[in-house]
């Protein structure tokens, strides 16, 4: 499993820190990370084993509203996660 | 944070301090969300059969969240190397494009230390630190300072599930669940600096969820990277200059 783990994290990072990419793949990599992050977060909010969850009683659904509120006000990501798991926890309190 | 810029003049190391100290501060908001996955992948070695060597050994060399639950799965179901190793290379193919978005902020970095760097990334550590590389607070040392924290709470925490993972209550397991969704949330918001990074975020969080629902399950994220990531520069392309 590592020699399927290693060289994938590793060729890039060689291949791309030794030259100057060209400016628009550059640029291209910065909207990166938006595109990445997005692709992590939803389906574990909204999907439960698959399946569409958004409804009132999906706990996670308001931690997440919780954690995105905190975040755009706090810009600061020990307090947004923590917000979050804080509502998750009593979200499964109430909601089971 | 005075108190450190002050100190840190005084060092011989001056120039590699603050980054460690900065990467290693800021790594504990990750803690939340690693420490309970961790857990949960001990649990779930010991279940799927698991010495606990061969546990330690895999979050050891291994080191990848997704592709070891994955792994430990296939492997109880009596799949072969060949078929774990092509699953694991595919699941694994999106930190391709995040060490590829690292490397640009790593130019002229000795080979030893990327190596190194490379060997660490996770998700985490790339996404809180490529917000930082963009801001310009972070620098190499931030990043290995980041990954080496991870990764020892990674190996920590695997073996700390295999021996009492049980004893956890389960609403604090369930609600800890929600602690990596809540990193991501995060650092998507933090990277929403702009209307195209909006743009991008909106598209690619429609993109992710379809393809869910539509059980494509392997190369998401890279798939969605790319999408995203091509719709910003065109966007900005046609914007303007």
């Amino acid at each position: 499993m590592m020699l399927a783990t290693y060289p994938v994290r590793l060729a890039p990072m060689l291949a791309i820190s030794a030259r100057n990419l060209p400016e628009p793949v550059v640029r291209w990599l910065r909207y990166v990370p938006p595109a990445v992050f997005s692709a992590l977060v939803f389906p574990g909010l909204l999907l439960r084993d698959g399946n569409p969850a958004v409804s009132p009683s999906n706990p996670f659904l308001w931690a997440g509203l919780a954690t995105f509120v905190a975040a755009m006000a706090t810009r600061n990501l020990s307090k947004s996660v923590c917000v979050g798991i804080v509502v998750a926890l009593a979200g499964q309190r109430v909601l089971g | 944070m005075e108190t450190q810029q002050t100190t840190t003049g005084v060092l011989s190391c001056g120039r590699i301090a603050p980054g460690l100290i900065r990467g290693a501060r800021d790594t504990g908001s990750l803690l939340l969300g690693v420490i309970p996955v961790g857990i949960a992948f001990g649990i779930a070695a010991r279940q799927y059969g698991l010495s606990a060597p061969e546990a330690c050994l895999m979050s050891l060399l291994v080191f990848a969240g997704a592709s070891q639950f994955i792994g430990i799965a296939m492997i109880a179901a009596g799949a072969g190397v060949l078929e774990v190793a092509i699953t694991t290379f595919f699941v694994n193919l999106r930190h391709a494009i995040m060490t590829a978005s690292l490397a640009i902020y790593l130019r002229g970095c000795p080979k030893g230390l990327l190596s190194l760097l490379a060997f660490q990334t996770t998700d985490e550590t790339f996404g809180l630190s490529i917000t930082r590389f963009a801001s310009g607070e972070a620098d190499r040392w931030y990043l290995l300072a980041a990954n080496v924290i991870i990764y020892a709470t990674w190996n920590a925490t695997t073996l700390a599930g295999y021996m009492a993972g049980e004893l956890l209550p389960e609403l604090v397991s369930n609600a800890m669940a929600f602690a990596l969704p809540a990193v991501f949330l995060s650092l998507l918001v933090m990277a929403c600096r702009d209307r195209i990074t909006v743009v991008v975020a909106i598209f690619s969080s429609a993109l992710s969820v379809a393809l869910y629902l539509g059980h494509v399950s392997m190369g998401n994220v890279i798939l969605v990277a790319i999408a995203g990531a091509t719709l910003g520069m065109v966007v900005e392309q046609w914007k303007g200059r």
